[in-house]
């Protein structure tokens, strides 16, 4: 027994250490900054600005729990604004028009999932290509300009709506994190995706069904980047073709910041939430410190590799 | 000499110079009656995890000579390659090549000392043309002047050519040099990796197997190049499973069991059938004790045949096997006969066709290991980290993996009861007594013995209701502590009183027999006997294996139909 208190003690030193460096981060930003970091209202500020990378780095966090990549989330996330825009704009009901693109978004995810899945394609290769035919798609869609005409009120409604104190989409952040978190850790699926990511072959022979849980994986992937970009163009009241192809980066940052958080080192839907409010916490501190935005991202990038390289260190050499 | 002339001076000086002629002549006679030992290996042992896998071998080879090792699988053949070539230290003894010391720490530093080996694969990069694989690892002929940093790819061509001159092969091999390996023949392959070796001019060749793969007819090639290597004076170290190959090349063969060095003999007046009486240590095998007599009254049910199957590979060409409720059956053959490719084949992870394949005499498709799950019939692999368990999870995700619905709500589709899952661990990991500290610990800190019994207790778990459940166990007790192996022998058998039936691939020949009733031989993808009472010996199965011509009177009643 004092073994595995010992095991969740170091579980639990290494979870924390990934808070704790949040938690520095958090103040030393409310030391230079207490007037305008450290309130209220700016915390209610980040919870919004960091929904939209939230979702796509849930997503991208299903995917890598089953083992693979999917490199066209950025894409579905353009799409999800712009064809749902556009529909709102042709005379679809918002929520007809919100529903059919989420649905192309998740068949699309699907057929990602198909291709790795049956001819055993590396995911890598595979979304990168349909990315870029997406990328394709959506751009023809408006044939490359900005939806921005005609929008009607009713589709910015959620994005800027704010209700008990909370805008809108940290509210749909809320609902996907809580959803996609029992989906992983309380449903056979989720434990039967981790198991394919961690030996294929060892959860083929006790009889899983492999391809389809990358299916549902990529599916689900697609699902939620393709709601992240509708979100964003509500908020923004706006839908660019290349909108969301911004998260595709950070999200994945995310989800490696999120991996460190765990003793297994597995990407895990927390502690993809908790990489994604360290990126959006430096983001918007410094920001408020008025640092340029080109050392941001160095910043940024800066804590990425040390995080991933903490971890290996502790981790030690074996495996 | 200088102790001689000292010594030599007044009466005593004749006395004394006719003592040093006859000590010199004694010496040189020792000297001629041993001939000159190229490579003395002597009482080397080498254990992993405390199983002694070679104790104190010893033996010599000399120039120009081919010197066979035999042995059953797991005799300590692999072992002494490895020692030999620096892919594993020996835990004790000695080597001396050349007459000096010799203790090769890695394979570039044997080479280096002229020791090169041809593995039954050739490690060969199948993307890149024979010319570049024939200089991987080695000096790049270069280009004069400014062109020092490209290769002289005519230089490296005429290399080859000499090379192959040289050691006296004869094969042309400027007609493959340009083609990628991937597209050569075994054949071919063999060859590129033979003059691959001979290119570093080695004085002793191993050759591991190199006949395994190939026909009889290229076989006859390679033994001819030995005996060409062997009239230039190298030192040949041939190890194979075809004893008749043995016998033909040979000058002198030694005999591995079980890690010790049986008997080296000269070739000629051997027989195979003396080879194999060496190799399995018993002239007439005892008969062998069934644990459960009774069974043997009634006619039990086939849960199981397969007809005829075969892979695309030609791994497994006419294989055949029945399986029936309550029966333990052994599954033997020498490696590369097509034992994992049976098994895998019949829980659908492998492509294959068979002419039939029934179940309760019907007939049934199994052709993904989904439905060979249903069928409960389960697959043990034989590299249990990397096939069976998830390493980055926890015993009791690893041990629920294949039933998690069981614990789920809305008949398996809602929320998880963590509570029932674990509860049902724990209840699997007390009826096999896993050693763990609970169900919570992650599976890779178990050690190997344990991990097995996880795979062993979730296999067993699988079961639903009263479905006679068919456990197709790969090498089951490899690497596993000797209480391990008793608890899983335990298990099997009491599996099998239950209803239930196994079959057992084991490497190990006198385990198979202390388990099985019934033992089926594997040779080259083809199922060639089934042997039962008191034919089941360990020559009789041996005797299959190698394929000896001359089969005694009861051949025809035990042979597969």
């Amino acid at each position: 027994m004092t073994h595995r208190l010992k095991n969740t003690l170091a579980g639990f030193i290494k979870a924390y250490g990934t808070v704790a460096a949040l938690l520095l981060i958090c103040l030393v930003f409310a030391v230079l900054s207490p007037n305008a970091f450290a309130t209220l209202g700016n915390a209610v500020n980040v919870s919004r600005q960091i929904a939209f990378l939230v979702l796509v780095a849930v997503g991208a966090t299903l995917v890598m729990a089953a083992g693979e990549f999917d490199l066209s989330v950025g894409a579905a996330a353009s799409l999800g604004g712009v064809m749902a825009a556009q529909l709102a704009v042709l005379g679809v009901p918002v929520p007809l028009a919100v529903l059919f693109t989420l649905a192309a978004g998740m068949v699309f995810g699907m057929a990602n999932g198909w291709l790795v899945g049956r001819f055993k394609l590396l995911s890598f290769i595979t979304t990168l290509a349909t990315g870029t035919m997406l990328a394709g798609f959506t751009f023809w869609l408006t044939d490359g300009s900005t939806v921005f005409n005609q929008i009607p009120e009713v589709f910015t409604l959620w994005g800027r709506a704010v209700w008990l104190g909370l805008p809108g989409p940290s509210w749909v952040m809320a609902c996907v994190v809580g959803m996609a978190w029992l989906l992983m850790q309380r449903t056979p699926f989720g434990r039967q995706l981790y198991a394919v990511g961690g030996n294929e072959r060892a959860a083929r022979l006790v009889g899983v069904n492999v391809m389809r849980h990358k299916v549902w994986a990529f599916g689900l992937c697609a699902l939620v980047a393709t709601g992240a970009g509708v979100l964003l163009a509500s908020r923004l009241g706006s839908a660019h073709p290349t909108g969301g192809n911004g998260l595709f980066l950070p999200a994945y940052a995310a989800a490696f910041l999120g991996m460190t958080a765990h003793r297994s080192g597995v990407p895990h839907v927390l502690g993809s939430l908790l990489g994604a409010a360290t990126l959006g916490i430096l983001a918007n501190g410094l920001t408020i410190l008025n640092v340029p935005s080109f050392l941001q991202d160095m910043v940024t990038g800066a804590i990425v590799v040390a995080a991933v390289v903490f971890q290996k260190i502790s981790a030690g050499p074996s495996r | 000499m200088a102790v001689g002339s000292i010594a030599c001076n007044g009466d005593g000086c004749e006395l004394e110079t006719a003592s040093l002629q006859a000590l010199m002549g004694a010496l040189l006679q020792t000297l001629a009656a041993v001939p000159a030992a190229l490579l003395e290996v002597r009482g080397v042992s080498k254990a992993f995890s405390g199983v002694a896998a070679l104790s104190d071998v010893s033996l010599t080879l000399a120039a120009a000579e081919v010197h066979a090792v035999i042995g059953e699988n797991g005799a300590g053949k692999s072992t002494l390659i490895h020692v030999l070539t620096g892919a594993q230290p020996a835990d004790a003894g000695s080597l001396h090549l050349q007459g000096r010391h010799y203790a090769a720490a890695s394979p570039a530093e044997a080479a280096a000392r002229g020791v090169a080996v041809v593995h039954q694969d050739p490690q060969l990069v199948g993307s890149l043309s024979a010319l570049d694989n024939l200089f991987i690892g080695q000096k790049f002929p270069r280009l004069p002047g400014l062109g020092r940093w490209l290769m002289d790819r005519a230089a490296m061509r005429q290399r080859a050519v000499e090379a192959c001159t040289e050691a006296g092969l004869d094969f042309d091999v400027r007609a493959l040099l340009d083609s990628l390996v991937g597209e050569l023949s075994v054949t071919q392959r063999t060859q590129l990796a033979l003059l691959r070796c001979l290119m570093s001019a080695p004085e002793l060749l191993i050759l591991d197997e190199p006949t395994a793969a190939l026909t009889s007819t290229d076989a006859q090639l390679l033994l001819s190049q030995m005996d060409a290597l062997r009239r230039r004076g190298k030192a040949v170290l041939f190890v194979s499973h075809r004893l008749d190959e043995v016998l033909q090349i040979a000058d002198r063969i030694t005999v591995l069991r079980n890690g010790s060095r049986v008997a080296t003999v000269p070739a000629r007046g051997q027989t195979a059938a003396s080879l194999i009486a060496a190799m399995s240590g018993q002239a007439e095998a005892p008969l062998m004790s069934s644990p459960n007599a009774v069974r043997s009254a009634r006619l039990p049910a086939k849960l199981l045949e397969i007809k005829q199957a075969s892979t695309a590979d030609g791994r497994l060409r006419a294989a055949d096997l029945t399986l029936h409720a309550g029966e333990l059956l052994g599954l033997y053959g020498l490696a590369g006969s097509g034992r994992t490719e049976l098994l895998e084949l019949l829980v659908g992870l492998r492509a294959g066709r068979a002419d039939a394949l029934s179940a309760h005499g019907q007939e049934v498709r199994v052709n993904s290991p989904q439905a060979a799950v249903a069928r409960a019939w389960v697959l043990i692999p034989e590299d249990r980290r990397g096939h069976a368990l998830v390493p980055g999870m926890r015993v009791r995700d690893n041990l629920t993996l294949p039933f998690l619905r069981r614990f789920a709500s809305l008949r398996g589709f809602g929320w998880l009861s963590l509570r029932r899952e674990r509860a049902a661990a724990v209840t699997a990991m007390k009826s096999l007594n896993i050693k763990a500290t609970g169900p919570d610990q992650s599976v890779l800190e178990l050690s190997g013995g344990n991990q097995q019994k996880v795979v062993f207790a979730r296999a067993l778990a699988m079961r639903t209701g009263q479905q006679a459940q068919v456990l197709l166990c790969d090498e089951p007790t490899q690497a596993v502590d000797v209480s391990t192996r008793r608890a899983i022998h335990q298990l099997l058998r009491e599996h099998c009183a239950r209803g239930g039936a196994a079959v057992v691939v084991s490497s190990d020949l006198s385990e198979m027999l202390e388990l099985a009733q019934r033992v089926v031989v594997l040779r080259e993808g083809v199922t060639v006997a089934d042997l039962s009472g008191p034919n089941l010996t360990a020559p009789e199965v041996l005797r299959w294996c190698f394929a000896l011509p001359q089969a005694p009177a009861h051949a025809d009643t035990t042979r597969a139909r």
